[in-house]
């Protein structure tokens, strides 16, 4: 993976309890058919999906759920079911909501959570980096 | 604008820690399976063929001691692909946070590890957070 660069600021009326940050390449998500198939259900929820399957870039949407995913495990620094974290991203900038589960948000005390998406590259050697921050 | 795209999808939630169904193995958790010499083999040999294909390696060139990510550059997603294979082979339910639990008590670095961890998850499902490997 080449090595990216970037700052980003971030500001917030409620200070965030945890942060993670994760990277991929989309080109991992290639071969996944999500199309006939639920490919990963461990990974990906039947909405992130059924979300999915109407974008214009499925590779980068896949990608930057499984990413989302990730951060949200470094932050919380235990391990949790990556279906009770939703990640719907159509390539839009800025703050994107994270969907988490009831439970989820219980156990950790958190509330809400929000991810931002910065995308290198394009086509296949396109990389994503998702920052999450969980408050 | 995102949420109102969430309200709006007409998917069932799926939120919660229901297993996740698996062709084949409808309540595979619930009994324990029995794990013989054949189904073991079976799996170190999807392991190892798994791992030579995603790190482009001959299968002569990976050994029960090998590294997944010092040496193979293995990370989280190949172990996921990996499970996915399992889930379909063996209807497989474990939850991915029981999984994880497990792993953070019991990692598994190496191909032998992993093919020890795979077997276990075979033979116990969910209920390897309670099995002492």
């Amino acid at each position: 993976m080449a090595t990216t660069s970037s700052t980003w600021s971030f500001e917030s009326a409620t200070p965030p309890r945890f942060c993670g940050v994760d990277a991929e390449r989309t080109a991992r998500f290639a071969a996944l058919d999500i199309r006939r198939d639920r490919p990963l259900p461990f990974v990906f929820s039947a909405r992130e999906v059924y979300f999915l399957r109407r974008a214009r870039n499925v590779p980068l949407g896949l990608c930057a759920s499984f990413c989302c995913k990730e951060s949200v495990f470094k932050a919380l620094g235990a391990p949790y079911n990556f279906t009770d974290c939703e990640f719907l991203y159509a390539g839009e900038p800025g703050f994107v909501p994270i969907r988490l589960a009831r439970g989820l948000c219980r156990e950790h005390r958190i509330r809400r959570g929000v991810a931002i998406v910065r995308v290198a590259g394009r086509g296949v050697r396109a990389e994503v980096v998702v920052v999450v921050y969980l408050f | 604008m995102l949420f109102y795209v969430f309200a709006a999808l007409p998917v069932p939630a799926l939120h919660g820690t229901q297993p996740i169904p698996a062709p084949g193995g409808p309540g595979a958790n619930e009994l324990m399976r029995n794990v013989g010499p054949k189904e073991v083999a079976e799996i170190r040999q999807i392991v190892y063929n798994y791992f030579a294909d995603e790190c482009d390696t001959d299968t002569a060139k990976l050994s029960d001691t090998t590294n997944i990510i010092e040496e193979l550059e293995g990370d989280s997603l190949m172990l996921l692909s990996l499970l996915e294979i399992f889930r379909k082979k063996y209807g497989l339910t474990i939850e991915l946070k029981t999984l994880g639990k497990h792993l953070m008590r019991k990692p598994a670095n190496t191909i032998g590890q992993v093919i020890q961890l795979t077997t276990q998850i075979v033979q116990h499902g969910d209920n390897i957070v309670n099995v002492e490997l």
